[in-house]
């Protein structure tokens, strides 16, 4: 009977052990897919022109956060993936992302460009702002691109009403290496009250699939892409006065006040004197 | 012998004051001055002229040179300036004025540690100085 009993418990802690282990991978996991986004928090710094080209005698692009990174097709990591510099600036209007990398060779209809959740999920409904540059005979004599903004309406990307952003790009010499550069507004009024834009608010994180392609299509359907996660800071605001700094401003007033009263009267008794002696 | 004489110029005559308008007007001059050291110690220990704050050690001297100086002078006119005018009215100014005077200066420096210090130091200094300036 006791060993029945303790063959039971055996059978019974293996299917509980069986079943925690279980609930901690899954978990893990759960975390993991929440963790594995690289976070970013852009440096402060003066705003770059946005024309492909990276000025280094203006420092352009100087105190961005620079980062390295590789995009996968469909997001699974199974091939080598496209290695893409990353760098990051903001300041207190606008978001500036600069993607560069090199390609044997470049589709004529490449694009670039980034769909941006509505916060940190990944969750494909959560990605419903899309902007990117879409060349067009790109490395051709009729080389063009042009910026599009577009957003997700059932299920489908269509394009904005207005261009919220800005993009150009530049084919290096090579033919090989490209720089993209991008600018989006930051803490936008206009976006908070449209469905068309995220609004990127200060101090909140975004997660943002960067895409790039060659679809000729508008809107296009990505084939590599990565996700990070931006964190947009807030920008140096003075900071607020303390308690202390108020009570002496006051006090301050209070006291340069009261002497110039003070002043004010001794004035009035010299005048009165003034009297008292012409009499 | 010159042609003409040469005219004498009419002499304006010196307004003769009395002791008590001599009084005044130094009681008003020294209060015009302390009125003028008044308004730059509110422009600068009251922190609306800032220009020289927070640039290095040579420009935080120069601040609180002004500021010390400012409260200074208007603590040595309005003294001489009180002094006169009670002296006047007849009655000698008192501890109690010299020690309101004091504190007034004092309030001043509510902003700047270096310049109360200066001014504590340099008040007492001004007083003995005219205690014995008067003996």
């Amino acid at each position: 009977m006791m060993q029945r009993k303790a063959h039971l418990f055996v059978v019974i802690f293996i299917i509980h052990s069986i079943i925690l282990v279980n609930l901690v991978v899954i978990n893990n996991n759960n975390v993991n897919a929440q963790s594995d986004l690289e976070e970013i928090s852009p440096e402060f710094g003066n705003s770059p022109v946005i024309d492909g080209y990276i000025n280094r005698t203006d420092e352009e692009w100087n105190n961005a956060t620079k980062t390295s990174m590789r995009l996968y097709t469909n997001s699974s990591q199974t091939d080598d993936g496209l290695p893409i510099d990353l760098w990051i600036l903001q300041n207190s209007s606008d978001l500036y992302i600069c993607i560069k990398f090199e390609v044997n060779e470049h589709d004529p209809d490449e694009y670039v460009g980034f769909i941006i959740s509505e916060d940190e999920t990944t969750d494909s409904e959560s990605f419903r702002d899309m902007k990117f540059l879409q060349f067009s005979d790109l490395g051709g004599e009729n080389q063009d691109h042009t910026y599009n903004d577009s957003y997700k309406e059932d299920g489908d990307f269509v394009n904005d009403g207005k261009n919220d952003g800005n993009g150009a790009a530049q084919l290096g010499s090579d033919d090989e290496e490209i720089t993209y550069e991008f600018s989006i507004p930051i803490n936008n009024t206009e976006a908070q009250n449209d469905e068309e834009d995220v609004f990127l608010d200060y101090g909140e994180s975004y997660a943002f699939r960067i895409i790039f392609g060659n679809s000729d299509s508008n809107p296009p359907d990505y084939f590599k892409s990565n996700i990070i996660s931006m964190k947009i800071a807030y920008p140096d605001l003075p900071p607020e006065p303390s308690i202390w700094e108020t009570v002496l401003l006051v006090l301050t007033i209070i006291i340069f006040s009261a002497l110039g009263a003070l002043f004010g009267y001794y004035v009035y008794l010299i005048y009165k004197l003034e009297k008292r002696i012409k009499r | 012998m010159p042609k003409f004489k040469k005219k004498k110029k009419p002499t304006k005559k010196k307004k003769k004051y009395t002791k008590k308008e001599q009084a005044f007007k130094s009681v008003k001059i020294a209060a015009i001055l302390s009125g003028i050291c008044l308004v730059l110690s509110v422009l600068f220990n009251a922190e609306i002229i800032t220009f020289f704050m927070n640039k290095g050690l040579k420009w935080d001297i120069v601040d609180v040179t002004i500021k010390t100086t400012s409260i200074l002078l208007f603590f040595i006119f309005t003294l001489i300036s009180i002094g006169n005018f009670k002296d006047i009215t007849g009655k000698p100014i008192t501890l109690k004025e010299i020690s309101l005077l004091f504190g007034l200066s004092l309030l001043q420096t509510i902003n700047n540690l270096w310049v109360f210090l200066f001014t504590l130091l340099g008040v007492p200094l001004i007083v003995i100085y005219l205690y014995f300036v008067q003996k």
